[in-house]
């Protein structure tokens, strides 16, 4: 096959078989390359054509795919990102999963676009790739270890600049919602989703990787010129984030009933909880230092220390907007150390926040129903606002201990194990947890999450942030859409979704659509890198193209209409409180408005003729 | 009408409220100006590019809308100025 041409790219594939303990190096397929980009989009395609609806999630047959895009190790701003691939073990349909930092372009920088790994080994291993080499080594006796001890460790072993993605002792143990995670103490994370228990499935601790191959760009003084303008304007305007971090506007969230609060039932409003767990809190006092992922000019990622009191001694990566969300707000916690605390449990046991704090609060009010009592919680009283318990619950978690073991099966299947009306109470779409921005606030973002391809997720579509502050020209976006309408809702949420599939296949941080980007300049970057033009209608075919790939895997899966809903609590309870519009999203309304724009059938299939127009 | 101040906000103030009378409706434009004027501290946060741009370094908000440059506002109106929506 022909491949490896493409400017932008290293331009090979590393496929590693555990089973066989195999490592094989194949050119990039330069078709597939302009079809699928690379990232999450490359990733898709691997993963439709390697498994399917039989594959087991945690079985020697799913795959594992790690990936990069054109603009990894290239100079475009925010490129140092890489998407994780697989099928989830807690939601048994695709799985994207995404990660800042190092480790993307440091991979291509070994001379990898990306790593498609099978099989299980027999022991656990890690592995080492540098300089175009691969090598599977045994890795007994980092077992157990978590993740920030392990990255010092790594490094004496292999390169002491190394970048180590890796999973903790919660991947190992098959906590549904385990990640993998990047960077050390810095603790960049592909979290949702489960990847990390694919990989302790595997018997893969982590993968270290290290390179000095310099990427060919077709036209490197072109695409400097580009960036030097953008990149001062998405500095400037980004930065409250660079000051006050993702969680910033937490506050804001609260003031428009948009923020997750008691397990997404709380009436009223929390005012002065918001504000002692703000972005704005945390930089009055634990904040040491501002994080920057690759190419980064935002710098939204916080450093945290506690010196003294009972969480003395965290360290290392602070809470962002969702953790704060559901360690703190879901839980009633305000207490922000607490929340610091539970987020670097999270961290070194390797667990998605989003999940486990929705974890937390699920088993609070499974508690305060008398559905889970003191006898199952080991005598722990699971009370609203007890940062205190919400802590020793997510160390639970991460151990698989005792109550634990349930929690970290997600909340569907807890649901489903402990009967009664638990089910009620479990809030996800498609078994995924859902993210920290009320759907009820929003109804292209409420439309988003019960059609986003990995099941409940802001980020798939960002439709929500269309209807606060965003616009985008480029899809007759002049000024963001009203937040309660319904017309055009259904087109919005699929515009913004294969924008935002093509975010996650050219692996650009869609931060920089708060600095102000639009997709103009992308598609010249895309140009300039890559060498092959790209009109902006182009591009956004492909977008359509790579959501529409991602729903046929599903729809082999079994994924139709029936699933693309919301949880009861979201259709049925109004959130009030002063100053709040109580507002429930006409959801099956917008949904068949969404399937007409999307060229899908009534029960939500994509027609054979969209599938012929997009070449799937 | 009052202005309500929200962190980081409430530095820049030195209060958390502030009263600026309105004799008739006026845009937000026209109200961010009046705001600088009483604190020139807060002049770095006003943008007048548009409302997007205006939305990443302050929101404001009446009741529950995000209210634009050229929104009108009126004496009876409480308005919220709080950061900017982040969020990951």
């Amino acid at each position: 096959m022909e491949g490896g041409g493409m400017k932008g790219y290293a331009g090979k594939i590393l496929r590693v078989d555990l089973s066989q303990k195999r490592v094989e190096s194949a050119p990039l397929n330069d078709e597939w390359a302009r079809k699928f980009i690379g990232g999450s989009g490359l990733g898709a395609k691997f993963l439709y054509e390697e498994t399917g609806p039989q594959t087991d999630p945690l079985g020697p047959e799913n795959r594992l795919i790690f990936m990069t895009g054109p603009f990894a190790a290239t100079p475009v701003i925010t490129s140092g990102r890489h998407a994780v691939v697989t099928k989830s073990p807690l939601t048994g349909i695709y799985l994207e999963s995404d990660a800042g930092g190092t480790w993307g372009p440091t991979l291509k920088r070994a001379g990898f676009d990306g790593l498609v790994i099978s099989g299980k080994a027999e022991q656990p291993v890690y592995l080492w790739i540098h300089e175009g080499q691969a090598e599977i080594r045994e890795a007994d006796r980092f077992w157990g270890m978590d993740n920030y001890d392990l990255e010092p460790a790594l490094r004496k072993e292999t390169h002491k600049e190394a970048v180590v993605a890796s999973i903790g002792p919660a991947g190992e143990k098959g906590v549904r919602y385990a990640g993998i995670f990047n960077d050390g103490r810095d603790a960049r994370a592909a979290g949702r989703g489960g990847a990390g228990a694919v990989m302790g499935s595997k018997n893969l601790k982590a993968i270290a990787v290290f390179g000095n191959q310099e990427i060919p760009i077709a036209d490197p003084a072109g695409l400097r010129e580009s960036l030097r303008d953008i990149a001062s304007m998405v500095a400037k305007n980004t930065e409250p984030m660079r000051k006050n971090g993702t969680a910033g506007g937490l506050a804001t969230f609260e003031a428009l009933g948009s923020l997750p609060l008691q397990n997404w039932k709380y009436q009223g409003r929390w005012e002065k909880g918001a504000m002692s767990i703000a972005g704005p809190a945390m930089t009055e006092s634990i904040l040491t230092g501002n994080y920057y992922c690759e190419r980064c000019v935002i710098g939204c990622g916080r450093r945290v220390k506690i010196d003294k009191g009972p969480y003395a001694g965290v360290e290392g990566a602070g809470p962002e907007y969702e953790s704060i969300a559901f360690l703190g707000s879901l839980c009633l916690v305000d207490d922000l150390e607490a929340i610091a605390k539970a987020n670097e449990l999270c961290n070194r046991y390797g667990m998605d926040t989003i999940s486990c704090g929705a974890a937390v609060a699920f088993a609070m009010e499974a508690y305060e129903k008398g559905i889970l009592t003191k006898e199952d919680t080991g005598e722990m009283e699971l009370q609203w606002g007890r940062g205190d318990v919400m802590v020793k619950l997510v160390e639970k978690i991460g151990k698989r201990e005792g109550i634990g073991a349930l929690l970290g099966e997600g909340v569907r299947i807890a649901a489903e194990k402990l009967g009664r009306n638990a089910v009620e109470f479990s809030l996800h779409v498609k078994g995924l947890e859902v993210p920290g921005h009320d759907p009820r606030c929003y109804n292209a973002g409420a439309l988003s999450f019960a059609t986003s391809n990995r099941g409940a997720c802001h980020l798939q579509g960002f439709s929500h942030a269309f209807e606060r502050v965003l616009s985008m020209p480029e899809i007759g976006l002049e000024k963001p859409s009203a937040r309660h309408g319904v017309d055009g809702k259904g087109k919005l949420a699929a515009d913004t979704q294969n924008i935002m599939c093509l975010f996650d296949a050219l692996k650009l941080c869609k931060f920089t659509l708060f600095g102000g980007l639009k997709l103009t300049p992308i598609a010249q970057w895309y140009g300039m890198v890559t060498g092959v033009s790209m009109r902006l209608l182009e591009l956004l075919h492909i977008g359509e193209r790579l959501y529409n790939l991602k729903r046929l895997y599903n729809v082999r899966c079994g994924i139709s209409r029936k699933d693309d809903t919301l949880p009861g609590r979201f259709l049925t309870l109004k959130r009030e409180g002063d100053g709040l519009i109580p507002h429930l999203p006409p959801l099956g309304e917008m949904l068949s408005d969404y399937y007409r724009v999307r060229g899908w059938n009534e029960e939500g299939i994509p027609t054979p003729e969209k599938r012929k127009e997009l070449g799937l | 009408m009052k202005i309500h101040f929200f962190k980081p906000f409430v530095e820049l103030a030195g209060k958390e409220e502030l009263e600026i009378p309105l004799e008739k409706p006026i845009e937000v434009k026209e109200l961010l100006e009046r705001i600088q004027r009483r604190i020139p501290s807060f002049g770095p946060y006003i943008r007048k590019e548009g409302d997007e741009v205006l939305s990443f370094h302050v929101v404001l908000v009446r009741g529950n809308e995000i209210l634009r440059l050229k929104d009108r506002v009126q004496e009876n109106d409480r308005i919220k100025v709080l950061p900017p929506m982040s969020g990951g």
